[in-house]
């Protein structure tokens, strides 16, 4: 029986352990590379000529990269939701999960950090936020909370890391050389006594509870840059709670197609079960009906009262140069994804996969939806503006940063699997349930 | 018999109709356009006068000014040595005319005056005349406040014979001069004066805006008067409230620059920034005991 379970923590190692990219891994992290490679030429032109290189005007001032921005600060929130909120919980079935999430969290919040500078003009200035910063100003706040939540992702990340780590150390044949020292470097100090683990455990507790309001404060002052601003659309006391309830539907979205692909990549079905996906298929239908719930607040409320201004930026949403684009992130960001994954069948791996990029890709799509048409439609009437400032559609400079800095996320991610395991090897072996 | 008279009235309109065509297809043919020539007296503060003077015709169902026109003014008759003045009229067709001092020894003299004004004919305009009779007057203003009413006590008087004498049954509007406009000191439009000369009204604006100290200015005014023309005289009185000056501007707000946030807000941002990054550096100081313990095995 000991022999049997000595074997199985052998198993689990090695099948846990970081492996090392294959073609279609090499490949993939090519291709991440060059987009980014595009992206970071693309901002090259925008710093040596200034913003004129994009589309935005004196209406449309925050384009695609602030709904990027929007976009990435809403993935983020998935570490809190998978670790803080399933440890506090004490949700069992986790485990194979909250690497996955907090990886997430942490290309996410990098990039969305790295984003709102590309926004800037003259980035050079940003030191100025700090010198001169009004604390009055939402913008100052969500500096601050970025900055904070950023470093508990990645504090939270690590300490969980620590007792994975040693394995690796004690691993290094498997693992091979390239990473070793950065493993030792990281956490040759764990031995994995008691003393030291129930610090650890303490240390992860009070991040899971502090990680939690700091989340929520994320999107919550990101919310208020809008609804702080006096618009049509953004105009609402409801932003924070949106917001909130949008980013944990496209965190848990993003979370289920990163499970389908690690799963059939590093082939973890015996970690990644159908049952995950099942339970994650369930929780990812209640988020997105809360979604689509605020969504109707959002929309149904301005609607019925139809007020001169807020009729121009609705109509324009649901029937007019917008709709296509409306439309299509509620079906696909919401409505589908529902329909498909309220059937048992549709919370199998492959479906739930499909459902998770439709959230992602709809989520994207709604981000962009609430910063462009509301800058497009201002409450005071546009005077002598060339008709070009009435619309708005990226320069191909601002496409290719923007993607640029989607793919730099997920090269982020690649690079974290590469060089750690995607499922805690320590928590796998000594859970008192192992999904094994 | 009813037939006849529906036919006799037919055939009356229809000859009325026929004349009045002919006579608009004659006068259109050959007359010039209508000049209307005003002239009006004004004496601001009792003090030096003058007299206005206005061209205008009708163009579109409109009153425009009459631009270019030679005009001469006359002093009682239009005779070359009582010419005050000669003047082209400008754009907007109105010319403000002083009394010139070599005509001091017959204003002085004299209670009452005729102005005239005459506009030389010219290809669009035949010659027009306009006058203004005028009775040498003044006007008064006093006041009186008591606990309850404040009012105002307005004297007029014209010059007869060399001696002042009341002038009743004045038409006067008393006011308050605001920025844009008068405002009536009461619900009266206009006051009428007594056969003393003189009106009282009530002033019934509470609570009215005032300069700095909080006093504005009381006018009393007739307006086109027939024989006293346009006479006025202003009073400043201390009945209204000083401006508040909104001195926030310099106080903590959420508007206001960094040095100035509010702080009840500060409080707030300093507590939530403390409370969250002091647990970090507690999580920091146990990640450093974890390391502590790990190297004295």
């Amino acid at each position: 029986m000991e022999k049997q379970n000595i074997l199985s923590a052998d198993k689990v190692i090695h099948d846990l352990l970081p492996q090392k990219f294959g073609l279609r891994g090499k490949i993939w992290t090519a291709t991440l590379i060059i987009i980014c490679l595009i992206g970071a030429y693309a901002y090259f032109l925008q710093l040596r000529d200034g913003l004129v290189v994009t589309n935005m005007g004196d209406y449309v001032s925050w384009g695609i990269y602030i709904s990027n921005f929007v976009f990435f600060v809403a993935i983020s929130l998935v570490g809190s939701l998978i670790t803080a909120i399933f440890r506090l919980t004490d949700v069992h079935w986790r485990t194979p999960l909250t690497r996955i999430s907090e990886m997430i969290a942490v290309s996410a919040i990098t990039f969305a950090s790295l984003i709102i500078i590309v926004d800037m003009g003259r980035p050079e200035r940003l030191v100025n936020l700090f010198a001169h910063g009004r604390l009055q100003s939402p913008i100052m706040w969500d500096v601050v909370v970025i900055g904070t939540y950023f470093c508990i992702s990645l504090f939270l990340l690590y300490i969980t890391l620590l007792p994975d780590i040693r394995i690796m150390i004690k691993a290094k044949e498997m693992v091979g050389k390239p990473f070793s020292k950065l493993y030792r470097w990281l956490g040759s100090y764990w031995k994995g006594t008691e003393a030291q683990e129930k610090i650890r455990n303490r240390a992860i507790t009070i991040l899971c509870i502090i990680i939690i309001p700091v989340a929520f404060c994320i999107h919550t002052v990101t919310s208020w840059l809008f609804a702080t601003t006096y618009r049509p659309g953004w105009d609402s006391t409801n932003f924070g709670a949106y917001f909130v309830s949008g980013a944990f539907l496209v965190g848990a979205g993003g979370v289920v197609v990163a499970m389908y692909v690690f799963r059939r990549v590093y082939k973890l079905e015996q970690y990644i079960t159908e049952r995950h996906f099942e339970k994650m298929g369930r929780i990812l239908v209640m988020l997105a009906l809360l979604y689509l719930y605020f969504n109707v607040n959002e929309y149904l409320v301005p609607a019925f009262k139809m007020k001169k201004p807020e009729e121009t930026h609705l109509s324009e949403l649901f029937t007019g140069e917008f709709a296509t684009l409306f439309w299509f992130a509620i079906l696909i960001g919401m409505i589908i994804p529902i329909i498909i994954m309220v059937f048992k069948k549709g919370r199998r791996p492959l479906p739930m996969f499909i459902a998770g990029v439709m959230v992602v890709i709809g989520a994207w799509f709604k981000r962009y939806l609430i910063v462009t048409p509301t800058l497009l439609h201002p409450f005071l009437p546009k005077h002598d503006a060339p008709e070009r400032y009435s619309h708005y559609f990226p320069s191909w400079q601002e496409w290719a940063i923007a993607m640029g800095s989607l793919a730099g996320a997920l090269l982020i991610i690649t690079l974290l699997a590469r060089m750690f395991p995607v499922i805690s090897i320590y928590k796998t072996l000594t859970d008192e349930t192992p999904q094994k | 018999m009813k037939l006849l008279k529906n036919k006799s009235g037919s055939i009356l309109f229809t000859l009325l109709l026929v004349g009045t065509v002919c006579v608009g297809q004659d006068s259109t043919g050959t007359e010039k356009k209508a000049l209307q020539l005003n002239v009006s007296y004004y004496l601001p503060q009792n003090n030096i006068p003058y007299v206005l003077v206005t061209t205008k015709t009708k163009v579109d169902r409109k009153f425009i000014g009459v631009k270019d026109l030679k005009v001469s003014v006359y002093l009682n008759d239009p005779t070359d040595s009582n010419l005050i003045q000669s003047f082209q009229s400008n754009a907007t067709g109105e010319e403000r005319i002083y009394i010139p001092t070599s005509f001091k020894e017959v204003w002085d003299a004299a209670s009452s005056f005729t102005f005239i004004a005459v506009a030389a004919a010219n290809k669009e305009f035949d010659e027009t005349k306009g006058e203004a009779q005028v009775t040498k007057a003044k006007i008064e203003i006093d006041t009186n406040r008591t606990d309850e009413t404040k009012n105002v006590i307005v004297n007029v008087k014209q010059l007869q014979k060399g001696e002042w004498v009341p002038a009743k049954d004045v038409e006067l509007k008393i006011a308050v001069k605001r920025s844009l406009g008068n405002l009536p000191i009461g619900d009266e439009e206009t006051y009428t004066t007594d056969s003393t000369g003189s009106v009282t009204a009530e002033f019934k604006r509470d609570s009215l805006l005032g300069d700095n100290k909080g006093n504005f200015i009381l006018v009393a005014r007739t307006e086109d008067h027939e024989t006293l023309g346009n006479i006025f005289a202003e009073k400043n009185v201390p009945w209204g409230t000083a401006p508040k000056i909104d001195k926030s501007f310099n106080n903590r707000s959420l508007w206001a620059t960094s040095s100035k946030t509010p702080v009840w807000l500060l409080f707030m941002a300093y507590s939530i920034v403390i409370g969250v990054w002091g647990t970090i550096f507690y999580l920091v100081s146990l990640l450093f005991k974890i390391k502590k313990l790990g190297k004295t095995l």
